[in-house]
């Protein structure tokens, strides 16, 4: 189990170092003009997209655990919609503070994520586990709620907040340059102590595989690791959007996968997962900004990839009784 | 006066799901060793009396105390190794294998970071040998028979290796040769490790064959309780479960035979 976390380590090291690299220059003949440009905009842009990727994909392994639901993913259900029009909003009112490298954008959004994921359990929990159909639905009622927030939000404001706000709908990684480094700093810091938090609760999210009775009398604090898990999630996808925008699927995808590769229990998945999802979002990240002579925003491909597997699963597990 | 060898002890239960009341008034003690089969129609509290044990559902009066202990105080890791549970729905998320699901039964004597040890790997074993289901450990759990994983299951709750056990109708679904296979394991278990045994069954016949002592519940109530062939009989069955039936005694065993009479 070591083993894979190594390895899956050293491959996010390596993919990092590959990706800060690559974009349409020769890395053979770096001059000190393009070192400085790959420190200043290509390291904290690949360091922004990990520090995303790995809060999406922990953010995703956690819910599918929590609501026993294997298509939970925050982008899915209206959190990161939550985070965005907590940040939509915040920018709508001129809140404007830092408090420890956090803004007040930060602030808003985690409001906002933790506010729909309140929400959505309390309207898509069944006695045992979340059925697909309600679960989808209420995340689709809620993303409809926030989008509506967001426009109204956006109609109310001139136009240089309204491009600012316009940011937060891509799903980009481009304006992560305009992030202050202690912003970054902080966001990274936040990602990798939640994600460690997340590890102390794994024996219970996999007690909760059974049903939350049965986790709880084979000793599992079944509400305190639920109002933990809640607390960490709201806050990861408060960072990741604050940093990048709503992107959509990294938390679908990447557990998907990985479970298939080290198995779903969450004491390996979860790390697998923070290590997998920032891997999966640097390349992504890659892609969308030397693809083309234009840069995509990374929303775009993680919505290209992970729409047809979100198909692909219902139509699987349509087949399958338990859903 | 407490009795030493008292394991579990309730004390004037009462519980209701809204305005309906589930079980009313219940006392009763089980010593330690005890095999205790509960049976009652449906709706009569049965399930809910395995959950008022572990704290699933708080009782709104009375009390509940295992081995001298008042439930309400113990935290759920430390009721998990007084008590396991069997329950009636054994559906798993994700693809866990046999191993998994039963090392997950060593969760109460974890914190959250440790890993399995060996003598969890050891306890998973011998729980597995037990059920007969150590040749499926690496088998995914959504890919054994029903059969099989309900041995899975108790497999589970014995890795807890807690002194009572609570089963939750651990035969519903299951083929006559596997009911009588689990319940000859439980035997065992009573026997050889002393472990006391509570048993929810829809079963009267399995039950008055293997169990020490029978729970008669109606509408929340003890209808009836005490040592099997007292308990099973003609008149108190039609009464709880409002059905004629004819009860017959094996010649072996004496263990009474209970045969429902379809009405004209």
């Amino acid at each position: 189990m070591i083993i894979t976390l190594v390895v899956f380590a050293a491959l996010l090291a390596a993919t990092m170092t590959v990706c800060t690299m690559i974009c349409s220059v020769n890395v053979f003949s770096l001059n000190t003009e393009i070192a400085d440009d790959i420190l200043d905009i290509r390291l904290p842009r690949v360091a922004i997209a990990a520090a995303v990727g790995a809060a999406l994909a922990c953010c995703g392994a956690v819910f599918q655990g929590l609501l026993r639901n294997p298509l939970a993913d925050p982008f899915i259900l209206g959190v990161s919609g939550g985070g965005a029009a907590g940040a939509v909003a915040a920018i709508a009112l001129g809140i404007d503070f830092a408090f420890f490298g956090f803004s007040g954008l930060t602030v808003s959004a985690f409001a906002g994520a933790l506010a729909a994921l309140l929400l959505l359990l309390a309207f898509a929990r069944g006695r045992s586990g979340t059925s697909t159909h309600t679960l989808i639905l209420t995340g689709v009622v809620l993303n409809a709620i926030f989008s509506a927030i967001i426009l109204f939000a956006m109609s109310m404001m001139n136009n240089q907040n309204v491009s600012e706000a316009y940011r937060w709908m891509m799903g980009s990684l481009k304006q992560a340059i305009d992030h202050d480094s202690p912003q970054i700093v902080a966001g990274c810091v936040v990602v990798a102590i939640c994600c460690a938090a997340l590890l102390a609760f794994a024996r219970n999210l996999n007690l909760l595989a059974l049903g939350e009775e049965t986790a709880a009398q084979m000793g599992a604090g079944v509400e305190r690791t639920k109002l933990a898990l809640l607390i960490l999630c709201a806050l990861l996808t408060a960072v990741a959007v604050s940093l990048a925008g709503p992107i959509g699927f990294v938390g679908l995808i990447v557990p998907h996968i990985l479970r298939i590769i080290v198995g779903p229990d969450h004491r390996i998945l979860i790390p697998s997962a923070f290590f997998g999802g920032a891997i999966f979002l640097v390349v992504a990240d890659t892609l969308a900004r030397s693809l083309f002579y234009t840069e995509l925003p990374v929303g775009v491909i993680t919505a290209l990839c992970g729409g047809p597997f979100l198909l692909w699963l219902l139509k699987s597990r349509a087949r399958q009784a338990s859903f | 006066m407490q009795n030493v060898s008292e394991i579990i002890r309730l004390k004037d239960i009462s519980f209701a799901y809204g305005a309906q009341p589930v079980l009313d008034d219940i006392s009763m003690s089980i010593d330690e060793g005890g095999f205790v089969g509960v049976v009652g129609p449906n709706g009569s509290g049965k399930t809910t009396l395995i959950k008022a044990l572990t704290k699933v559902v708080r009782p709104h009066r009375g009390a509940v105390e295992i081995l001298g202990k008042e439930i309400s105080r113990l935290s759920n890791r430390e009721l998990a190794r007084a008590v396991s549970v069997v329950p009636q729905d054994t559906g798993v998320m994700f693809a866990y294998t046999v191993a998994e699901i039963v090392l997950m039964g060593r969760s109460p004597y974890h914190g959250a970071l440790s890993f399995d040890n060996e003598e969890d790997l050891a306890a998973a074993r011998s729980a597995m040998e037990t059920m007969d289901v150590a040749h499926l450990g690496e088998r995914l759990i959504s890919e054994i028979s029903g059969g099989e994983r309900q041995r899975v299951i108790i497999a589970r709750a014995l890795a807890q290796d807690t002194p009572i056990m609570l089963l939750d109708e651990p035969t519903a679904f299951l083929d006559l040769k596997h009911q009588v296979g689990i319940y000859g394991v439980l035997r065992r278990l009573n026997r050889e490790k002393s472990m006391t045994i509570v048993v929810v069954s829809h079963s009267l016949s399995l039950a008055a064959q293997f169990c020490k002592r029978i729970v008669m519940l109606k509408d929340g109530r003890v209808a009836a309780d005490g040592p099997v062939r007292g308990v099973m009989t003609k008149e108190n069955i039609e009464r709880v479960f409002e059905v004629g039936v004819s009860v017959d005694y094996d010649e072996k065993t004496s263990a009474p035979l209970i045969f429902p009479i379809p009405q004209e």
